[in-house]
Order: structure tokens, then C-alpha cells, then sequence
């Protein structure tokens, strides 16, 4: 149990009416790295991660979290499951009735029941975990701006402190700045909570900036899993034309040869700039 | 600290607790179990107990904490930790012993806390009774003000392009009689016949005590044909109608469709609104005669069940009451109560400000005000017939 992969995927099969998107797909997150998956826009890669999480049937092939098999697994195990990971919608999926501080409280109030003063407090960690302003708690989603927003996500999604993180997009419509310190907090939030982090990206900054290693989501299935270097050490068209195209030559040049970015490793350095 | 905390059943999660116990260089505090949000608590109300025994007897506080029988600590669970370190009394040199490394980490991550300021606080009601009573009232004034405003420009836009017919896009203008109109129509037959049958139900019994059931007829053709048929028409197309064009048109602004629109120089309301409003207008007045007819004949059935009254002898004394000028004011309503309906529908489409929320609200806002414009103008129909004598 204790070494099972934090999510392991085997075999899975999805499908739209006839449109087959995965087939036979197999994946393993190991505990405490960040994965980035890749892949083409339509490849399939947002539909992985709700699989995963359980907004989406699979129609064949197990999931398992945490060694936990969840395909066939009484509604105890999903409740289980749930406080193990956290979820970061594209948009940060906030609810917009409610304010920040409330959107992640609500985390709070679904498991124990704690008085008013406890739960301010918490909250008000996790806003400024996340690098959110304290005013920020008060302000309604549509009040933030898009980082702000995400970043207000992140919260939400590590409220209850779990395991597993499962990021969609997170760093999309963001300007490069803002980009790049989401980034940073991500890998330091990993690394100090020893998070384990599934990322489903475009960015390829990101990738060079966060990620352990990536896997390539590729005709229905992950073609290939591994550090950078070693993708591009792979034969396969797809990969160097991603890795090795204008941009990616680009994003990987700015990385001082196509070395992972040195990463903070110490937790207390949290000084960062909010949205 | 992830490591032993994995895949911990729910069943077998462990208590948490907390002991003092007196070593060789003072009282230390022995804390075992889970420390987390799942079990904050007894957490919370365990280590009170603790410190208030702890003071009633007048033993000295400990300075030093061993987190070495923890399974699981979160930041939860490290912030109650943090805020007990903080709130005792004494030197600040605060010993962990037998803590993990991970343990250390998640406490220092807790530290980096802040606080929330309280929400501003709410003016004094009245104030703010007042307040947003007049910026209310205020907000729906100029609501109709753009609302007339709309109807100008919608006007100016039906005038050019019937000077030039080809402006005006026929395909949409079928596609919307088609929705609003074919499709409406087997509700529209199932509630005006209902509506029929009702009516004379009530009357008949009435008109029963004075042996004047035939009568129902002419207190049928007058209801129906002047004023159910059109108003319970006109409600059900505002519901039906005026809401879709509202919400239509409202997720196209919030998607940026309009602006597009607008900026490869095409008219919005000439492409959105016109197709819709022209359908209804024509439309309505279709409905409203089948409106009128099912009503009829929802009475005939009800005259037939309740009181014997033959189809014959009611068709018979209808034609004899049947005056043309009560379907013609209820027809010619129609038009008008259309124009209405549509225009409401959509000016509040493009209304929409942000994102989906707002499409919900004034989706409803549509409903609402073009039910009230339309009873409202049923009125003064009604005034206006009776004072030229119709």
C-alpha cells in the first residue's frame, strides 16, 4: 500500500458515441512528483483528469488511487478518495454566490463542524498560502482577477490539506508574470506539503519550470512518460515538433539549456506576489 | 508526513491525544494521534482540558512538545499547534522533541498566517433601506428609458428595412415562426381550451339558478374571443417566446458573439431582433384565433357534460350571439402585445453584462416585465374600446 503510486491508471477506455478518445491508456503518478500530461488541443487530456476524479465513467479500465481501485468501489471509498485530493478547475471554479474566504471555508464545513473563529482562521492560512492578499478573503470571484482567481482555487482545492493535486490548465489565460509566479507556487506548495501534482498543461514553460516528469497523451494513449531530456532523446515527431518547434525552442533556451529551473525547495519563502 | 498518513481508512483513523509528562529537563507535552482538520475538535477541546487541569493545580507550564507519537499533522492541526505555542506565557525558546523533519516543515508553512479583516460593517438599515430603495427606483427608470429607447431604434431599423425588404433576413423570421409559433401551438390549444371549459363551468352553475344556461354562449363568446384568448396566448408566448430570445440573445453578448457582430459591420438589431420580434408579430395573432377557437370549444364541452346543452343548440345560439368586433379587438390586440413581448425580450438580451449569472437574471426580468406591459396594455385596450364605444 504505502508504495503504491498515488494514481494509477490501467488500461482505460473512453469514448463519445463514436469517438473514441482513449484506448488502452496506462499511466502511473508516483507519490510526491509533479506530472505534467501533453497532448494536442482534442487529444483527451481534460477528460483523463475527470476520469480520474470521477466525473466520468470510464468505459473500461481501472482507476486507482492511492492503491484504493476506485473503478468498482463502494461510495465509502470515493468519500475517502475525495479528502486525498484537490482539484483546480481551469477558471478556479469558485463559487461565485460565496466570497474567498467562504469558497474555502465551505471545504471546512463539508467534513467538521468548527467554530466561526477557527474557521476564519484556517481560511485565512490558506489564503495567504497561496499568496492572496488578506483583503482578498472578503471579495466575491467576480470581484477578482484571473490569477487572483486561480489562486483563490488553489486555496480551495488545499484546504483540506490532500495528497494529490489535480491541476486543469492552471496557468491559461494568465499574463507571463503572473504565469511565472503560479508556477513558482506550485512547485513550492509541492514540495513543501510533498503534494503529488497531475497538470494538464499547454504551457510548455510550465513544464520546464515545475515538472518532474511528462507524459505525452498521443494517438488515445501515453506514448511516452519521463523527464524532459530524456522525451527529447525520444524518436517521435509529435514530441520534438512540440519540445523543439519556435516556442518550445524558445521556453527551453530561456531555461539555460534544457535543465530543469532550480526550485525552492524551503516552505517558509511564501513571499509571493498576489495575482 | 505523507508517508504513514496515506490511504489511512476512515475506521482506523487514530484519536488524537495529548499527555504532559515530567522528564528530566521539565514537563514535556506528549501529543500522539491524528492532528488534522478531520479531528481539530477533539483536538482543540483535548488540549484545553489539558492546560486549564494544568493551571487549577498550579503545576508549571511546560516548554517543551514531543510530536514523536503523531500519525498525521496538517496545517490544521499545525496552526493549533502554533497558536498554543504563542498563547502561553514564558520565554519563547520552544523545544520539539522527537519531531520529524516533515512535521517541522508543515509548522513553519502554518506560521505564515494572516488575518482576514472583517467585512466592512453594514450601514445603519435605514440608510440603506433608502438607499437602495432610490437607486432601485432610479435603476428601473432608466431600464425604461433605454427600454423606449430600444423601441426607437428597433422602429428606425423595421421602417429602413421595409424600405429595403433584403435587409430583412427571411430564414431566421421562419426559423422563429416556427418556434415561437407551430411549436407553441399545441400548449397554447391544451390551456385556452381548459381555460374554456373552466369558465363556463363557473358560469353555468351560476346561470343555472335563474334557468339561463344558454346564456353561457354569449358570456363566452364575450371572455373568450375579447380577453382570454389573446391574454392567456400572449402570457404563455411572453413565457415561452420572450424568455428564449432573452436567453438567446443574452449568452451571444456574454460570448462576444454581438461585438463581432458589431465589428464585421453588421447590426445587431437588424440580425437579431428583427427576425424575432416580425415572427411574433406574425404569429401571435394565429394563435390567438386557435386560442379563440379551442376556448369555444372547451365551453361547448363543458355545456354539453354539465347542463346537456347539445353541440347543436350551442353552435345554434353562437352564431345568433356572435358579433365580429369581439374577435377583431381580440386579434388586434395581438399584434401589439407581440411587439411588446419581443422587444422586451430582446433589449433585455442585450442588456446582459458578464457572464452566465446575469442571462439567468434577466431571462426571469423578461418573463416578468413583459407580462406586466402586456396585462398593463390589456387595460388600457380595454379603456380605449370603451371609450370609442367598441
Amino acid at each position: 500500500m504505502l508504495d503504491a503510486p498515488a494514481i494509477s491508471l490501467r488500461n482505460i477506455t473512453n469514448s463519445f458515441g463514436g469517438h473514441v478518445v482513449h484506448r488502452g491508456l496506462d499511466l502511473d503518478v508516483r507519490k510526491g512528483e509533479i506530472l505534467g500530461v501533453i497532448g494536442a488541443s482534442g487529444s483527451g487530456k481534460s477528460v483523463l483528469l475527470r476520469t480520474i476524479v470521477g466525473l466520468r465513467r470510464q468505459q473500461a479500465g481501472e482507476v486507482s488511487v492511492l492503491g484504493v481501485n476506485l473503478t468498482r468501489a463502494p461510495a465509502s471509498a470515493w468519500e475517502e478518495a475525495r479528502r486525498h485530493w484537490g482539484v483546480l478547475f481551469q477558471d478556479g471554479a469558485l463559487f461565485s454566490s460565496l466570497t474567498v474566504k467562504e469558497n474555502v471555508q465551505a471545504q471546512f464545513r463539508r467534513v467538521v463542524r468548527l467554530p466561526g473563529e477557527a474557521l476564519d482562521e484556517l481560511a485565512a492560512l490558506k489564503i495567504s498560502l497561496v499568496g492572496l492578499p488578506p483583503e482578498a478573503g472578503n471579495k466575491l470571484p467576480a470581484e477578482l482577477s484571473g490569477g487572483m482567481r486561480k489562486r483563490a482555487g488553489l486555496a480551495r482545492a488545499l484546504a483540506l490539506d490532500p495528497d494529490i493535486l489535480l491541476l486543469d490548465e492552471p496557468t491559461a489565460g494568465l499574463d507571463p508574470i503572473g504565469a511565472a509566479d503560479f508556477d513558482l507556487l506550485i512547485r513550492t506548495l509541492s514540495k513543501s506539503l510533498g503534494l503529488t501534482v497531475f497538470l494538464v498543461t499547454h504551457d510548455i514553460d510550465t513544464l520546464y519550470a515545475v515538472c518532474d516528469r511528462v507524459a505525452v497523451l498521443e494517438d488515445k494513449r501515453i506514448s511516452n512518460v519521463g523527464r524532459i531530456e530524456e522525451l527529447l532523446r525520444v524518436d517521435d515527431a509529435w514530441i520534438r515538433e512540440y519540445f523543439l518547434g519556435p516556442r518550445g525552442r524558445a521556453a527551453g533556451n530561456a531555461r539555460g539549456g534544457l535543465s530543469a529551473a532550480p526550485c525552492p525547495e524551503n516552505g517558509s519563502s511564501l513571499a509571493l506576489r498576489g495575482g | 508526513m505523507r508517508h504513514f498518513q496515506d490511504s489511512v481508512p476512515a475506521g482506523r483513523r487514530r484519536e488524537p491525544g495529548a499527555e504532559v509528562l515530567d522528564g528530566a529537563e521539565g514537563a514535556v507535552l506528549h501529543l500522539w494521534g491524528e492532528w488534522s482538520v478531520y479531528t481539530l475538535p477533539e483536538c482543540k477541546a483535548g488540549l484545553d482540558s489539558l492546560l486549564s487541569a494544568r493551571e487549577r493545580d498550579g503545576l508549571p507550564p511546560f516548554r517543551r512538545l514531543n510530536l514523536g507519537r503523531i500519525t498525521r499533522i496538517d496545517t490544521a492541526g499545525a496552526l493549533l499547534l502554533n497558536n498554543l505555542v504563542a498563547a502561553l506565557p514564558g520565554e519563547r525558546d520552544w523545544i520539539f522533541e522527537n519531531s520529524g523533519a516533515e512535521a517541522r516543515a508543515i509548522l513553519d508553512i502554518s506560521l505564515a498566517k494572516t488575518r482576514v479583516p472583517p467585512p466592512p460593517p453594514p450601514p445603519f438599515f435605514l440608510l440603506s433601506l433608502l438607499n437602495e430603495t432610490g437607486a432601485h427606483v432610479l435603476g428601473e427608470l432608466r431600464l425604461f428609458l433605454a427600454l423606449l429607447g430600444f423601441f426607437g431604434e428597433f422602429g428606425l431599423r423595421l421602417l429602413r428595412s421595409l424600405c429595403r425588404p433584403r435587409d430583412i433576413h427571411l430564414t431566421a423570421c421562419v426559423y422563429h415562426m416556427e418556434h415561437a409559433g407551430l411549436r407553441a401551438a399545441p400548449i397554447v390549444c391544451l390551456l385556452n381550451f381548459m381555460i374554456g371549459l373552466v369558465i363556463a363551468y363557473m358560469a353555468l352553475s351560476s346561470l343555472a339558478m335563474f334557468g339561463a344556461q344558454i346564456y353561457v354562449v354569449n358570456l363566452l363568446e364575450v371572455v373568450t374571443l375579447r380577453e382570454m384568448g389573446v391574454l392567456i396566448t400572449a402570457i404563455l408566448v411572453a413565457g415561452r417566446s420572450g424568455s428564449s430570445f432573452t436567453a438567446q440573445i443574452g449568452v451571444m453578448v456574454s460570448n462576444q458573439e454581438v461585438d463581432a457582430m458589431r465589428v464585421m459591420g453588421l447590426d445587431p438589431v437588424l440580425v437579431l431582433a428583427l427576425p424575432r420580434v416580425l415572427a411574433l408579430v406574425v404569429v401571435l395573432p394565429c394563435l390567438v384565433v386557435l386560442a379563440d377557437i379551442m376556448g369555444l370549444l372547451g365551453g361547448l364541452v363543458a355545456a354539453w357534460v354539465s347542463m346537456d346543452i347539445s353541440p347543436a343548440v350551442f353552435i345554434d345560439s353562437l352564431r345568433m350571439a356572435m358579433r365580429a368586433k369581439h374577435v377583431l379587438v381580440g386579434v388586434a390586440k395581438a399584434p401589439v402585445f407581440a411587439l411588446v413581448i419581443g422587444c422586451v425580450g430582446c433589449f433585455l438580451g442585450f442588456q446582459v453584462k458578464g457572464g452566465a449569472a446575469a442571462v439567468g437574471i434577466l431571462t426571469t426580468r423578461s418573463v416578468v416585465e413583459s407580462i406586466f406591459l402586456v396585462i398593463l396594455l390589456d387595460a388600457l385596450f380595454a379603456l380605449l374600446f370603451n371609450m370609442v364605444r367598441i
